[in-house]
């Protein structure tokens, strides 16, 4: 045979698109074509190949091989197709008879050795491949993990090039699929460092900390230097609701695809915390670079995305994160690509209440112009899309030294999934899974006032001069309060504790 | 537009550029006439001025005065020299070096009215801050002009305070054209309640760090007495308190914590009997004998269910953080939020920085 096709398959962000990969043996001056739009790393691949096949046993004969990878007109990366491209090798110079290769999807890196080395984004090659109706992948074993949790398919993993051929010459026999693991088999929550139980008072701050992440509602967090808000932040990820299968797959998608995946595990389990540091660039968080990979916001998708010390983050880097909290999606547009990330995170941010850091202390040094021009550092069509903003007050010595256990995040994680399962009841049919994603409409469907709440609304935005964009985000933080106790109804206490959670709108600088 | 249109205005004009201490002394000698047309002939006039003859010649010319007289017309801003009769009568005192020529924006009337000056450091704490607007809306509600600086801090807040309910005069530290920013809004905002900006300077006189002190003089001259709401260990309102005790003015103090750094030049003022316990308006009235006519104080009465009462009972003793409230009340978290806002709706309670709670 003198001709060979496999297939393959490539990523278009997190999407996963069937490539074939098509070897031609020619007689001539020996050398590799390869076409179809290759990158550098593809183009290398020949070198990588010709070493592998020949310190496998097999023999690279003196041809003209021609490598084509369909379809021609989008641009391929990685080295993913090493593994294909040396096994059409083998194929088409007769080193390898099998008739079966239409249904069987190839992946890998290879090494000159003849190993075969893990790739990025294995998760989404198979759940695409599936949805595509093919029934058989061979991966790199390195990703052996990441692939066991998708049924339907079976996976085969290997670790050298002379494995792949023994199995493939033995008619898929010789050896049996990876084992399907269950999600719900492995357990969440392992090795969290941090527990509510070691934070010390912050009632209030806990208080709402448990709210934001039952709702999955924006926080910003406002206090003095040294006063738990980092730690605080850190702890949420104990409280914030188990991720459903679907959100689970989604994530580990994201991760796999950026290269994040931890290959002993496999999977995502917990929400993820990001923390990008101030100085990340644009690029870092909404994704990017010359491949376009999922940055910061894609990363935390269905978890948390930390910003400590908000407005020391340059405005336009905060800027962008409007249109992703707005559509949950961030589109990415490079020459070479145009790719869609989803970016469904929760805003937790946390900043110095003023430049010294003291404000409302006798110890502040700052004027209030100061303060002003600090807290003018966040844009208001940011601010717009936080629905609570808290104050961390400092912990007096007496709450640090006293001998006795806060409530542990364990408990709290009880109420905060109860809370979400209400929530995931009531949206069953709507496609979001929290109150914070509530639109207009559905915050008219579901934040019904009687008059008792609506005149404490009223009075307060009389009184406290709130301002106009407050609205819709207390009554969904009002919501999740009701659901918290299990109330069918907003009460009005829930609407008096929603209105404190906006500090900044109430005057905080005057 | 009276005193503009008066011939005399050029004499008071051609002045402007001299200090107002230099100036007393040479009016006390020679009439604003004679300095006029004889400037740079008389020997003696030459000899006094030293240099600033030069500037005298310079500024006596009628271009330069046409000039001058332009620009006031442009930002509406009326002038008044000693001479007027409408010039406010405590500054025209000797003790207080006044100003030879006033620009002023508003209306003057509310300097007749019985004046008190509040005062307080620009980094006011959140102490200063409410005592700064109580004293002053106290003081406007009862018909009394509040003076200050349209510095911010202490100065905003009491001007602010002021006229929500009264009258209220600014003194700037340079000319009209350089009010801040931050401060427009509430220079038109006092302005609109009958008050008056007032400056001793040329409307593009840019201000340095030596002319906010002299300004303080006529903060202090305008008013019958000074409130100092708070003031570090060298707040600028001590200087004001310092022009206020030369020009026999009363001086009061608002007493601070004794380990608060914003406090300790107003504590010392207390300490050293230069100053008097400032504890509200009314008594600091009642020393001036000022009539009190008290306008806009509503006293009805408020109810309070168990619980409120529980919250309220534990503020009596003073500002308590939102933890320890926790701790001794045994509302959880959740309950006592809602608690402690309908308080704050009511008005009973107040709530601070940091989750800081305290009575009203």
């Amino acid at each position: 045979m003198k001709l060979a096709r496999i297939t393959s398959y490539g990523l278009m962000g997190i999407k996963g698109y069937d490539v074939t990969v098509e070897i031609d043996i020619n007689k001539g001056q020996p050398r590799i074509e390869m076409v179809g739009l290759p990158d550098a790393a593809i183009k290398e691949s020949k070198e990588r190949v010709k070493s592998a096949i020949k310190n496998s046993g097999f023999l690279f004969l003196p041809r003209v091989i021609t490598i084509s990878l369909a379809p021609a007109d989008v641009r391929k990366e990685g080295a993913i197709y090493d593994l294909p491209i040396a096994v059409g090798i083998l194929s088409a110079t007769g080193q390898l008879n099998f008739s079966t290769f239409k249904d069987i999807i190839i992946v890998g890196e290879l090494s000159l050795y003849g190993e075969i080395r893990q790739v990025m984004g294995v998760m989404s090659i198979i759940i695409a491949a599936r949805t595509a109706g093919y029934k058989t992948i061979i991966v790199p074993k390195g990703n052996e993990k990441e692939a066991s949790f998708i049924d339907g398919i079976d996976v085969y993993a290997f670790s050298t090039l002379r494995e792949v051929a023994a199995f493939l010459e033995s008619g898929l026999t010789n050896s049996p699929p990876v084992e399907k693991q269950n999600i719900f088999e492995i357990t969440s929550n392992i090795g969290y460092k941090e527990d509510l139980k070691y934070v010390r008072g912050q009632y209030a701050a806990k208080r709402a900390l448990e709210i934001a992440a039952a709702g999955g509602h924006n926080m910003l967090m406002i206090g003095p230097p040294g006063g738990g808000k980092t730690m605080l932040a850190r702890c949420l990820p104990t409280i914030l609701p188990d991720l459903t299968v679907s959100e689970a797959l989604e994530t580990t998608k994201i991760h796999s695809v950026a290269g994040y995946l931890d290959d002993n595990v496999g999977i995502i389990l917990n929400r993820p915390f990001r923390t990008p540091h101030h100085t990340s660039s644009k690029f870092a968080l909404t994704g990017g670079g010359p491949s376009a990979k999922p940055g910061e916001i894609s990363l935390a998708h269905n978890g948390v995305l930390f910003l400590d010390e908000l407005p020391e983050y340059p405005r336009d880097t905060l800027e962008i994160l409007r249109q992703p909290l707005e559509d949950n999606v961030i589109t990415i547009s490079r020459a070479a690509r145009t790719v869609e990330y989803p970016a469904n995170f929760m805003l937790v941010a946390s900043m110095n209440p003023c430049p010294c850091g003291r404000h409302g202390s006798d110890a502040c040094v700052c004027n209030p112009a100061q303060v002003a021009r600090y807290l003018s550092r966040l844009s208001g069509p940011l601010m717009d899309r936080i629905d609570m903003h808290i104050e961390v007050s400092n912990v007096s010595y007496d709450d640090l030294s006293g001998n006795f256990e806060e409530e542990p995040s364990e408990v709290i994680k009880k109420r905060v999934n109860a809370a979400r399962g209400i929530q995931l009841h009531r949206f069953k049919d709507l496609g979001i899974y929290s109150n914070a994603r509530m639109t207009n409409a559905m915050v008219s469907d579901f934040c019904r006032l009687d008059a008792k709440c609506e005149s404490i609304l009223r009075a307060a935005f009389e009184r406290m001069g709130l301002s106009a964009r407050a609205y819709n985000r207390i009554l969904k933080v009002a919501r999740t309060a009701a659901d918290m106790d299990g109330s069918l109804d907003i009460q009005p206490g829930h609407v008096a504790e929603a209105i404190g959670y906006r500090t900044l709108d109430r005057g905080y600088a005057k | 537009m009276s005193e503009i249109n008066d011939n005399k205005i050029y004499y008071w004009l051609s002045l402007a550029g001299v200090g107002a201490r230099k100036l007393t002394v040479a009016l006390s000698v020679f009439s604003p006439e004679k300095i006029y047309f004889e400037i740079g002939r008389d020997k003696a006039l030459g000899e006094f001025f030293g240099k600033y003859t030069e500037v005298l010649v310079k500024s006596k010319s009628p271009d330069f005065l046409d000039e001058k007289l332009g620009e006031l017309y442009k930002y509406d801003i009326k002038l008044l020299t000693l001479a007027s009769e409408k010039y406010p009568h405590r500054l025209k005192e000797a003790e207080v070096c006044p100003p030879v020529v006033l620009y002023y924006r508003g209306d003057l009337p509310c300097l007749d009215k019985p004046c008190v000056a509040v005062v307080g450091t620009r980094a006011v704490s959140s102490y200063g801050k409410d005592a700064a607007k109580k004293f002053a809306f106290d003081f406007a509600a009862s018909g009394v002009t509040v003076v200050s600086g349209l510095a911010t801090g202490a100065d905003s807040y009491a001007h602010e305070a002021a006229a929500e309910i009264g009258t209220t005069a600014a003194v700037l530290g340079g000319g009209h054209k350089f009010i801040p920013a931050y401060s427009q809004n509430l220079a038109e905002k006092l302005l609109e309640k009958g008050g008056i900006i007032i400056s001793e300077y040329p409307p593009d006189f840019c201000p340095t760090k030596y002319t906010f002190p002299e300004r303080n003089r006529i903060v202090s001259g305008l008013s019958m007495a000074v409130v100092v709401i708070e003031a570090g260990e060298k707040s600028g309102a001590l200087i004001t308190a310092g022009y206020a005790l030369e020009q026999g003015r009363e001086v009061y103090a608002v007493p601070g914590g004794i380990f608060s750094v914003k406090s300790v030049g107003s504590n010392r003022l207390l300490r050293s009997g230069q100053a008097g316990v400032a504890l509200s308006a009314a008594d600091i009235m009642s020393d001036l004998r000022i009539n009190i006519g008290l306008k806009g104080q509503k006293n009805t009465a408020i109810s309070l269910d168990f619980s409120e009462q529980n919250i309220y009972s534990l503020l009596v003793s003073g500002e308590t953080g939102f933890d320890d409230l926790v701790l001794q009340s045994g509302f959880p978290p959740a309950e006592l939020n809602g608690l402690l806002f309908s308080l704050e709706l009511k008005g009973v309670v107040r709530r601070l920085p940091n989750n800081r709670y305290r009575l009203e």
